[in-house]
């Protein structure tokens, strides 16, 4: 008996050090098949490429709501009566903090998802060898111009921001950073930043991305230029401006390139005319596409990455018709001449309008209401996965005439504009051209204005609806000095006179350009 | 005195170190006891009634005719143990009495001295210190319910049982004295035979609306008991997993002896609750022109789109039109419930066993719904030897539900689309002459599903399976010390499936999806080990103590999987192969955590007089972040450290109250201690990436913020209880008063917009419970003709101390709810009305605009502007509602004679406020969808005083926005169940027990709640209740049942 007891005993001691050495494992260790703790998250090229990619995608979050902002703000876009009080106010100018496209956090999202990556990416460096100086460099940069993207659609949007670089995923150590974060700094500081970034990253061995078809969705040596001319034009530093984008304009010599894919000009062959609208295919792997996009947000609905653009703008199956083009635009459009007519056989010679991007392409009348179409292009009534251009070689080229506009060399801005002549490649040629259509002259070329002028209205006929309208306007009205500018121009939008006159007058308040900045 | 108690302990604490203390004592001459021994029951003296010591070895005696008997014992504090066949036996401390009464009462008898399982052993009621209902109201063996839970319904002290629905199988929401936590589901912990089972369902469903319920799994005719442990001395033991309060529930144990056998079957049917009344055909083909011309429409343009709705006899398609069809009745129907049990035991004294099935089939009262289970359970015991037995107790459950979408989408949820749909229309298409074809009509005009097709063609389904199994080796080393090693596995499997045809039924989601398949399968594992030393002794006659100490560890896995596919080539393709190929979506996750807890009880009872608990659990768990503070460390991990104890004076044992005769137990307990919560997210405590797709390449992304702060939620409780029994516990009541403060609660703190997500955890919050049961049980009437009542009377107010930030508002469907300091967790936000505008002027003189600058006219709602400054905005709203409920009370009535026995019991919910937002769809007159008939008295005329708006298109003003317009109070007084019931009295042949029953179940509720039902919970814990999407409304039930016992 006392030896089984003995047994027995021995047996309950034995089970309950098994439990308390168990302890000492791994028993409150749970690991998780579909979460990567982060020590296990920078460890070979894989990691670093696909948290390079992570921060892609959280542009994704973003893009709707920066064409939303870019569009209805300004004067191509309006609402229609199917509207929502956030839309409405964003229409009219008076959002509060709490409107759902006034909010930052999105961006905010964007930035500390870089941060963290540009804070940590160098331990996969360590850890693997097959990661080249050349690409981790090429990674640093791209995560750099995104940020600055961002931070300057912020400044763009809030006129403000505060700026940080630190990674905020511990909110613990975060707290030793609260009065830098707390406190906003200026458009001035931030931009200056930005461009010290830019520039030093802007070199000859990197972001030379060539393998497709990942060339238009990840930012190349393009993006930064297009970006660093964006920001020099913002700041109507025209000089500099002018810098950025003359290495476009020369690229054949400076840089020693040859050949004509790949590079951020207007090229004649592609998209010319009817076939303007199939750069909205987003073909990816095509040529003439990398030619075109210097850099798309992508979505796609095979791969469950959707907007709702498409929802918000369609009327029909599959839309909610939120939101429509303004007669401003659409008369713009139909004002315009086709220069050929074979290439619209359907209409007689003469036929006004600009058939290639306007009405049947960029926006349409469905049972006699007006519809922006650009984003149901190509696409089946519940695709919404059009992708959406951050910037393309359009936007580059009309931003050189601007430049050039300002610079005091009118007459090149037009004739660059109509056919592309500044471009040191013969495959160069304008928009105009390749719409078909009849270029656009100017009775006195010296006048700044009047050039400035028409590059507006060819912007708003070229880029309608992809987010850049209201900043152009800030833009020119920032060059001119003058609010009224801008004033004059989105209030046209309004049929209802009291409203015109409301939100004219608000808008003479250069403050009230800017979204409130909703931080607590 | 006080000197002399202290020896005594210390005296205690010695002896536990020496095995066979009482050898040392009892060395005394003898003492000798006189006693009589009564029935209770009848007042008789009983004779033949045997009677030893507990604790020596004295020869046993037993009464004369008279009930008197005589015994020597060898100390004045020695105990008696006096039993008989047919009566509960008694323990009686002689506490130096000379004479005795002893009371015996019958074994069908309430009494405090019945043993009430606990976490170590059986022990009675009147030696626990701590909070506990025994569960004796309970008495599901013939009820119509499906599973368990809802049985409980007003029998428990203390608990709030809320049903989900009139589905079968949903079964019923439980949390126990109000809600200890913020977001989890605060249902209290379920241990089965000594394992901890999961009580919730699986989250996120793709049948919407539908909650999974683990319990259902669980036959009630395989329970023996169930028991809920309140306050902290009792659920101490379970250390971050008792804050929610414990409910043991113990399977039918093995007996041995004679095999026997028991057959249960039942049978009823259950009928809906009245219908809303909704708008006839003409009223809404009038309904609707009016709509249309508010629209902007002309007359040509409406009959040019709508050419039904102008008389003609001539048009084409009149038959599909010219109907007035009551679409509740194509939805609803008579339920049938069928149950089915069969119990053996047997045995000898190496082997005993229980083995029992069941079957369960149960039609709900919407078409085509269903529940159907099927179980098996083994318990069994084996003495290997003389001091070593094992046991397993098995269970294994499958289960089937064939359900609908119930939840507030307008496309699938029959009972919101039976009221929504226009009685114009016609089930079944028809020809031009009116006659019925063999297929559905599809959607309307107006783009509304027909109900007849959503319950005859949605196929939606859940079949589950679940294994629970227990087994454990229990050695007793010595009479006084032995150790229990058990194992435990509790498996859940729930494989759900939705197919939504395209005919008849409007597209969902964003409209791409005109016909839709879904496929969930969840799997839930937990495995526990548990092991044990208990020593049990009694000192001296007078120290009675049990130590217990041990560790468990437990893990625990949840792993989800689904698929979407949605528009196959034709509704008879219903699986995710034949959907569109780039409309597929597939996902899935897992959760895995651990819990690893030490811990140590001890309980002393002094002379039978004073009670004392103490426990401390030591908790460790994988939720916990690395940085937790305020407890321990031990090996690099945190561990919260949860002390309680609880104390109880027996003022019925001292001798200055034995003159007291009425008086059987007088007992007040006072318990205070710490549990705790580990009941929130894991992987919140650690940096973690999760994989993002980026157009064709796949990346990965932070998960969030997180917190290696994040540590257990600490409840601090404290109880004073009173046990309380007179007239030979003809009278006993329980009552009890406690406070539990929730600190480190967990909460989401906004933060702001630059971390770029917009919510972080931390223990910022606290909130407070406080509270009363009040249990009361009388027999007033005694004797062949018996009268027995019980009432429980529960209440809790719940209130917050401290968010992380000023309020958190929680958005549903149709609405927002609110939790902010100084008040309970999510009470309805939103606006109050205070009226409809009856006249222009009236509208004038309030002089208000909404946010866009319209103004509210006569006929609008007249919402109370609360900032005064004439704009109806975000800055009006207020509360406008509580879903949290004044007070609970169950009352039970049993009148017996010979054989036959009545019973009828009555739930009384009073106050918890309701969002009706079916109401809100079908008085919100804004659309051409049918309406309640109550819109007729909508406003129309000026100077019309009323309680409803007039009727505009689209609602521009907001009319039918959230507001009090909606919340509801959702008191009810309900007869729950009357049982009329016969046993025969004696032996039938080979039958040993003969029983049958008839129970009316839901016969009368009485409610001002404008709903089908005011008892619904859409999602568990304190921000899910009260808001009415149209769940399938319980039923009135009527069941016949036949028990007969082999």
């Amino acid at each position: 008996m006392m030896i089984i007891r003995n047994k027995i005993l021995r047996a309950a001691g034995f089970l309950s050090i098994v439990i308390i050495v168990l302890s000492c494992e791994k028993m409150l260790d749970m690991p998780n098949n579909s979460l990567l703790p982060e020590d296990k998250a920078y460890l070979d090229e894989f990691s670093a490429r696909s948290a390079v990619m992570g921060v892609y995608s959280s542009l994704q979050d973003v893009a709707q709501q920066l064409v939303i902002l870019g569009e209805l703000q300004g004067d191509l876009l309006t609402v229609t009566e199917n509207a929502d009080n956030d839309l409405r106010q964003i229409n009219e100018h008076n959002a509060g903090g709490d409107n759902i496209y006034a909010d930052p956090t999105g961006f905010f999202r964007v930035i500390v998802n870089c941060n963290e990556v540009l804070h940590k990416l160098y331990r996969a460096k360590e850890n693997d060898q097959n990661i080249s100086d050349l690409e981790y460099a090429n990674y640093i940069a791209e995560l750099t111009t995104i940020r600055a993207w961002v931070y300057f659609k912020m400044v763009q949007i809030y006129g403000k921001a505060p700026y940080f670089e630190e990674p905020l995923s511990d909110y613990n150590q975060s707290l030793s950073l609260q009065s830098k974060l707390d406190s906003i700094q200026t458009e001035d500081y931030i931009l200056d930043t930005l461009l010290s970034q830019l520039i030093a990253i802007d070199t000859f061995d990197m972001n030379l991305l060539e393998e497709s078809p990942f060339y238009a969705i990840r930012v190349k040596k393009f993006t930064n230029w297009a970006l660093q001319g964006d920001i020099y034009l913002w700041r109507s530093d025209f000089a500099y401006a002018k810098r950025a984008y003359d290495k476009v304009l020369n690229i054949m010599s400076s840089e020693g390139w040859l050949g004509t894919t790949r590079l951020p000009y207007i090229v004649f062959d592609n998209y010319q005319d009817v076939n303007w609208k199939t750069m909205f295919q987003f073909n990816f792997s095509s040529d003439a596409f990398e030619t075109e996009a210097i850099m798309v947000i992508p979505f796609s609905k095979l791969y469950n990455q959707q907007h709702s653009l498409q929802h918000m703008f369609y009327y029909g199956k599959g839309g909610d018709y939120l939101l429509k083009p303004t007669d401003y635009i659409q008369n713009l459009y139909q004002a315009q001449w086709v220069m050929r007519y074979e290439v619209q056989p359907d209409h007689p010679r003469g036929y006004p309008g600009d058939l290639n991007r306007g009405k049947g392409v960029s926006y349409d009348s469905i049972d006699g209401r007006p519809v922006v179409t650009k984003y149901s292009l190509y696409c089946e009534p519940f695709d919404n996965d059009a992708g959406i251009f951050v910037y393309r070689t359009a936007d580059f080229h009309l931003k050189t005439c601007e430049t050039y506009a300002r610079s005091r060399k009118g007459s090149d801005a037009v004739a660059h504009l109509n056919e592309g002549l500044l471009y040191a490649s013969v495959w160069g040629t304008g928009t105009r051209i390749r719409a078909n259509l009849k270029g656009l002259s100017v009775a006195d070329p010296r006048i700044v204005e009047s050039v400035e002028d028409i590059i507006m209205e060819e912007r708003a006929m070229e880029l309608a609806f992809e987010g850049h309208r209201w900043f152009d306007l800030i833009r020119i009205a920032r060059h001119r000095n003058n609010p009224e500018y801008l004033a004059e121009k989105v209030a046209a939008k309004f049929s209802d006179e009291q409203k015109r006159a409301e939100v004219k007058n608000r808008l003479l308040d250069v403050n009230k350009w800017y979204l409130p900045l909703n931080i607590k | 005195m006080y000197r002399n108690k202290i020896y005594l302990l210390f005296q205690v604490i010695l002896s536990l170190f020496i095995i066979d203390g009482p050898a040392l004592y009892g060395q005394n001459t003898g003492f000798l006891v006189r006693g009589v021994v009564y029935s209770a029951s009848t007042g008789l003296a009983l004779s033949d009634i045997g009677i030893r010591a507990v604790n020596s070895s004295t020869d046993p005696v037993s009464s004369d005719r008279e009930g008197k008997f005589e015994i020597r014992l060898p100390d004045r504090n020695e105990q008696i143990y006096v039993s008989y066949p047919g009566y509960k036996s008694k323990t009686v401390f002689i506490n130096g009495r000379e004479n005795i009464e002893v009371w015996l009462t019958g074994e069908n008898e309430r009494s405090l001295t019945d043993p009430v399982t606990t976490t170590f052993r059986e022990v009675p009621l009147r030696d626990i210190a701590g909070a506990v209902d025994p569960g004796e109201n309970i008495d599901f063996k013939k009820s119509a319910s499906s599973s368990f839970c809802q049985d409980l319904q007003g029998k428990v002290g203390g608990l709030q049982v809320i049903n989900r629905s009139g589905m079968p199988g949903e079964g019923a929401y439980l949390h126990a004295r109000g809600y200890p936590s913020l977001f989890p589901s605060s249902m209290p912990l379920v241990v089965v035979d000594g394992m901890i089972i999961r009580a919730e369902g699986f989250k996120d469903p793709v049948i919407h609306g539908y909650t999974h319920n683990p319990l259902v799994d669980l036959d009630k005719r395989d329970i023996s008991s169930i028991v809920l442990l309140k306050d902290a001395a009792s659920c101490g033991l379970y250390g971050i997993k008792g804050s929610n309060g414990v409910l043991l529930i113990t399977t039918t144990p093995p007996r041995g002896g004679k095999t026997t056998l028991d057959v249960t079957v039942s049978g009823g049917i259950s009928v809906s609750p009245d219908k809303i009344p909704v708008m006839d055909a003409k009223h809404h083909s009038s309904y609707i022109m009016e709509q249309l011309f508010n629209s902007g429409m002309s007359s040509t343009e409406i009959f040019g789109e709508y050419p039904f709705l102008e008389y003609n006899p001539e048009y084409l398609y009149r038959s599909r039109y010219d109907n007035n069809t009551d679409w509740q009745n194509e939805v609803f129907r008579t339920g049938r419930l069928y149950d089915a049990h069969l119990l053996v035991r047997g045995g000898d004294e190496r082997a005993r066993y229980s083995l029992s099935g069941g079957y369960l089939s149960n039609n709900a009262i919407i078409k085509n719904t269903d529940y159907s289970r099927l179980n098996f359970r083994f318990n069994s015991v084996v003495q290997v030897s003389q001091r070593i037995n094992i046991g397993f107790n098995l269970g294994y459950t499958s289960g089937r539900y064939n359900l609908m979408e119930t939840g507030s989408s307008w496309q699938t949820n029959p009972i919101f689309a039976s009221l929504i749909k226009s009685p114009l229309l016609t089930v079944y298409q028809k020809d031009q002459d009116g006659l019925s074809l063999p297929v559905y009509d599809d959607i309307d005009d107006f783009g509304l599903s027909n109900p007849a097709v959503i319950v005859n063609k949605v196929e939606a389904t859940d079949a589950t399976s679940k294994f629970l199994g227990v087994s454990y080796l229990n050695v007793n080393i010595t009479n006084k010390l032995s150790v229990r090693a058990q194992f435990g596995i509790d498996r859940l499997k729930s494989n759900e499936r939705i197919f939504i045809p395209s005919l008849g039924i409007a597209p969902q989601g964003d409209g791409s999806a005109e016909r839709s398949m879904k496929v969930k399968v969840n799997q839930f594992y937990s495995l526990m080990g548990d092991v044990r030393m208990s020593y049990i002794n009694t000192f001296n006659y007078i120290h009675d103590v049990s130590l217990d100490a041990g560790s468990r560890y437990c893990i625990n896995g949840i792993m989800q999987d689904f698929g979407a596919a949605q528009n196959s080539a034709t509704d008879e393709f219903k699986d995710l192969n034949s959907g569109k190929v780039d409309e597929k979506k597939v996902g899935g996750n897992e959760e895995k955590w651990s819990w690893l807890n030490y811990f140590l009880s001890a309980n002393y009872v002094l002379a039978d007089r004073y009670i004392l608990t103490a426990n401390i659990s030591i908790d460790g768990s994988s939720r916990f972040g690395a940085e937790a503070s305020g407890g321990i460390s031990m090996a690099g991990y945190p561990f919260a450290v949860l002390p309680s104890a609880g104390i109880a004076w027996r003022i019925s044992s001292e001798p200055f109250m034995s003159s007291i005769k009425f008086l059987d137990e007088l007992k007040i307990r006072v318990s205070y201690g710490l549990t705790g919560s580990d009941d929130f997210m894991s992987y919140y405590t650690r940096l973690y990436y999760r994989s993002v797709p980026y157009y064709s390449i796949t990346g990965f992304t932070m998960n969030g913020l997180f917190n290696p702060n994040l540590k257990w939620e600490t409840v601090k409780q404290s109880n004073i209880g009173l046990d309380l029994a007179m007239f030979r516990e003809r009278l006993i009541v329980n009552a009890d008063w406690y406070k539990s403060v929730t600190d480190d609660m967990i909460t989401a703190v906004m933060l702001p917009a630059y971390y770029g997500f917009g919510t972080y955890m931390n223990n910022s919050g606290s909130c407070q419970n406080k509270g009363f049961e009040f249990s009361v049980y009388g027999r007033p009437v005694d004797g062949t003709f018996r009268w027995e009542v019980d009432a429980i009377v529960s209440k809790y107010k719940n209130e917050v101390l401290k968010l992380g930030s000023d309020q958190l508002i929680t958005a549903f469907t149709g609405g927002e709810k609110i939790t902010m300091v100084g008040q309970p967790f999510g009470q309805f936000w939103g606006y109050r009305m205070l009226g409809v505008f009856s006249t222009k002027q009236e509208a004038d003189q309030a002089n208000l605009v909404d946010k866009s600058g319209r103004r509210f006219s006569a006929g609008d709602v007249h919402f109370d502007d609360l900032d005064n400054n004439g704009i109806i905005n975000e800055q009006d709203k207020t509360i406008i509602g509580d879903p949290h409920p004044d007070y609970l009370i169950g009352l039970n009535n049993q009148f017996s004679f010979k054989g036959f026995s009545l019973s009828f019991f009555i739930n009384y919910v009073r106050g918890g406020d309701v969002f009706n937002y079916l109401r809100s769809q079908i008085e919100s007159i804004s659309g051409i969808e049918n309406q309640s008939s109550a819109v007729y008295r909508r406003w129309t005329t000026d100077g019309q005083v009323t309680e409803i708006p007039m009727m505009s298109w689209g609602d521009p003003m907001g009319n039918s926005r959230f507001s009090s317009r909606w919340i509801e109070d959702g008191t009810y007084l309900r007869l729950r169940s009357v049982t009329f019931s016969y046993t025969y009295p004696k032996k039938l042949a080979f039958i040993n027990e003969l029983n049958i029953y008839v129970t009316g179940t839901n016969l009368l509720t009485s409610t001002r709640y404008l709903g089908y039902d005011p008892e619904f919970s859409y999602a568990d814990g304190a921000l899910g209740q009260g808001i009415d999407y149209g769940k399938i409304p319980q039923p009135r039930s009527m069941i016949i049942g036949l028990k007969i016992g082999l």
